[in-house]
């Protein structure tokens, strides 16, 4: 069975400030993503929760270990079949949600499909089909440093929503936002997950958002455990 | 398409810092054509004036001396403008008011000579009188003439018993001249043709020509027509001076060369601070699916389209100021009260090829520094790099 994401013997380590012993901070981790299901992954801060999300999206590379993105091996891939994969399987919120400043909403979102080579008169209905459905009709010609941080994270989400990808990868995606923006981020991501056939691996702190999702992982001493698994 | 037009926003960003990394770039390379051209085309007006200088007031385009040919035989060769009759000898002039002598020549040309084209204009006042002599003002000088003065040449010619006897002879000075050839004008005396043939005789007199087409094929095929005449063109009679200038339009490429190293380096500084500041968007384009070779293309595209309003700006520029040299040169010499340089003395000439040269140079430089600039956006991993920057 091919899952869309599995991560098989993962470690990863950084070099040490002195050069001698590396940093250990992913140890054996094994887990798989299933269709249509949402993961979280908790833990404390610098526990590696970003780098392995990265490492699941092929942004990182593991020290050792390999990821399977529906059964084919990744870290396999030349760069322009990992360049495809991130653009049309993959698609990516960061935390601080890294929109182009130099675009505007709209041209944002329209980014990862025009380097598939679509048209913008192809992909801007659909740019502003999802816009409108995160309730930004009014803000999409507005450039990013005119849009406050629940608008910035909604507009990336849309960016990662406009190829329609398999999976969603999530750096805490309400992480800068307020409670009440928090909410309707968390419930955007949740419900694009119920309604398309996609999966959500994100990372958190926020544990309300953690338990509304089908699994909990917590990596905690560098290794993998899940504390909620899916019914 | 889209690559082009992401090139185009990073290139005018609405990012004020990204902004003002990108005019400064255009400025300095707007600067670095602007000085290529002002110097390049100075010095060329400067040797194409002092060439020109040279074959009008000091030998032609070609002398012919001992020859049987009339100017009328000699004009109808093809690519001829004008033929004329000169002479030159060596003579003695003596100051008897100031007992001050000087040796120089005396040059004799019909009248004509100083409405011809190609020589109006480069004597500062109308240098032959009907009768007498015309000094240089340097000539002048030396002689301590200051008017009203007995004039006194002596020069050399057959003799009854001896075959050359020097023969002196009282002439008036009734005119001054000065040229724009130093040399010319502390070795000469003008005077008009009749004048010399009625006190020297038709000794010397030799045919001066003027060419509108290759002077080494016209020298051939005089020397064709009269075999026993002497034929020089103007780069053999002034063989020291055009040698010098040669040797000048070497230094000035080896100076160009020096200036063309500093926008080199400059241009290699710039398009590393232009790719610095774009990483964390290179890295961003590759997270959401860009291959490599599309973001290389973006960012050199982004560096060609800078290099090109640079040169834009700095060849509207360059050619505005080459084209009103003249103003300009009046106001440096209102401004510092120095007037280094005559506008008369500069005729800044830049060929087309030159200028393509230039600017084909500077493209070809940003191309190569931006394409090698990219390694550094794709050594690193994409989270690394955006990690690296945003820290």
């Amino acid at each position: 069975m091919t899952y869309p994401i599995e991560l098989v013997n993962i470690c990863k380590s950084f070099p040490s400030a002195d050069g001698n012993t590396p940093l250990q901070i992913l140890n054996n981790i094994n887990f798989c993503l299933k269709s249509n299901e949402s993961t979280a992954i908790i833990g404390k801060s610098g526990t590696g929760k970003s780098t392995l999300l990265q490492i699941c999206g092929g942004l990182d590379k593991p020290t050792e270990g390999s990821v399977l993105f529906n059964g084919t091996d990744i870290s396999k891939l030349s760069d322009a079949k990992m360049s495809e994969l991130r653009n049309r399987k993959i698609g990516f919120i960061f935390q601080a949600n890294m929109l182009m400043e130099d675009f505007t909403a709209l041209e944002n979102v329209m980014i990862p499909a025009q380097i598939q080579g679509r048209r913008e008169s192809e992909c801007k209905p659909i740019a502003q089909d999802l816009l409108k459905q995160l309730g930004l009709e009014d803000r999409m010609n507005h450039y990013p440093a005119q849009l406050s941080g629940g608008e910035k994270q909604r507009v990336a989400i849309a960016r990662a929503l406009i190829n329609d990808p398999d999976v969603i990868l999530a750096d805490e995606p309400t992480g800068s936002l307020d409670e009440e923006n928090a909410k309707e981020v968390e419930d955007r991501l949740l419900e694009i997950v119920k309604s398309g056939n996609r999966t959500l691996l994100l990372v958190t702190h926020n544990m309300d958002f953690a338990r509304r999702c089908d699994r909990i992982l917590v990596l905690k001493n560098h290794t993998l455990t899940e504390e909620k698994a899916s019914k | 398409m889209f690559r082009l037009k992401v090139a185009f926003r990073y290139a005018f960003s609405k990012i004020r810092r990204q902004r003002l990394t990108s005019v400064f770039i255009c400025l300095g390379i707007a600067a670095g054509i602007f000085a290529m051209f002002l110097i390049m085309s100075i010095m060329n007006g400067l040797q194409s004036k002092q060439i020109e200088t040279l074959r009008s007031v000091e030998s032609f385009d070609i002398i012919v001396w001992n020859t049987s040919l009339k100017p009328e035989d000699i004009e109808q060769i093809d690519g001829i403008d004008r033929v004329f009759e000169f002479a030159e000898t060596p003579v003695l002039i003596n100051n008897l008011n100031s007992s001050s002598s000087v040796s120089a020549r005396i040059r004799a040309y019909d009248p004509s000579f100083f409405d011809y084209r190609r020589v109006r204009g480069n004597f500062t006042s109308y240098p032959i009188a009907e009768t007498g002599i015309s000094l240089s003002y340097n000539i002048a000088s030396s002689l301590k003439f200051l008017g009203g003065s007995n004039f006194e040449i002596t020069f050399l010619r057959p003799g009854k018993t001896a075959t050359i006897v020097p023969y002196t002879q009282s002439i008036d000075v009734t005119a001054y001249y000065g040229s724009a050839l130093t040399e010319f004008n502390d070795s000469t005396v003008l005077t008009s043709l009749d004048t010399y043939k009625s006190i020297l005789g038709e000794r010397n007199i030799g045919l001066g020509i003027f060419c509108s087409s290759s002077v080494e094929k016209i020298a051939k095929a005089i020397q064709d027509k009269d075999s026993n005449a002497e034929v020089i063109t103007w780069k053999q009679y002034n063989n020291a001076v055009y040698g010098a200038l040669v040797l000048e339009k070497a230094i000035m490429y080896v100076f160009l060369s020096f200036m063309f190293l500093i926008i080199c380096v400059n241009l290699r500084n710039s398009t590393r601070r232009l790719i610095d500041s774009r990483q964390i968007e290179g890295a961003m384009l590759r997270a959401l699916g860009c291959r490599r070779g599309d973001i290389r293309t973006i960012f050199v595209l982004q560096g060609l389209v800078i290099c090109i309003i640079g040169e834009a700006i700095g060849t509207l520029f360059g050619l505005l100021a080459l084209n009103n040299m003249d103003s300009i040169l009046d106001f440096i010499g209102k401004v510092s009260g120095s007037y280094l340089f005559m506008s008369s003395m500069i005729e800044p000439s830049l060929s087309t090829v030159e200028i393509t040269v230039i600017l084909c140079a500077v493209l070809l430089l940003g191309f190569i520094y931006t394409y090698a600039g990219c390694r550094k956006v794709f050594r690193s991993e994409i989270m690394e790099v955006i990690y690296d920057v945003s820290d």
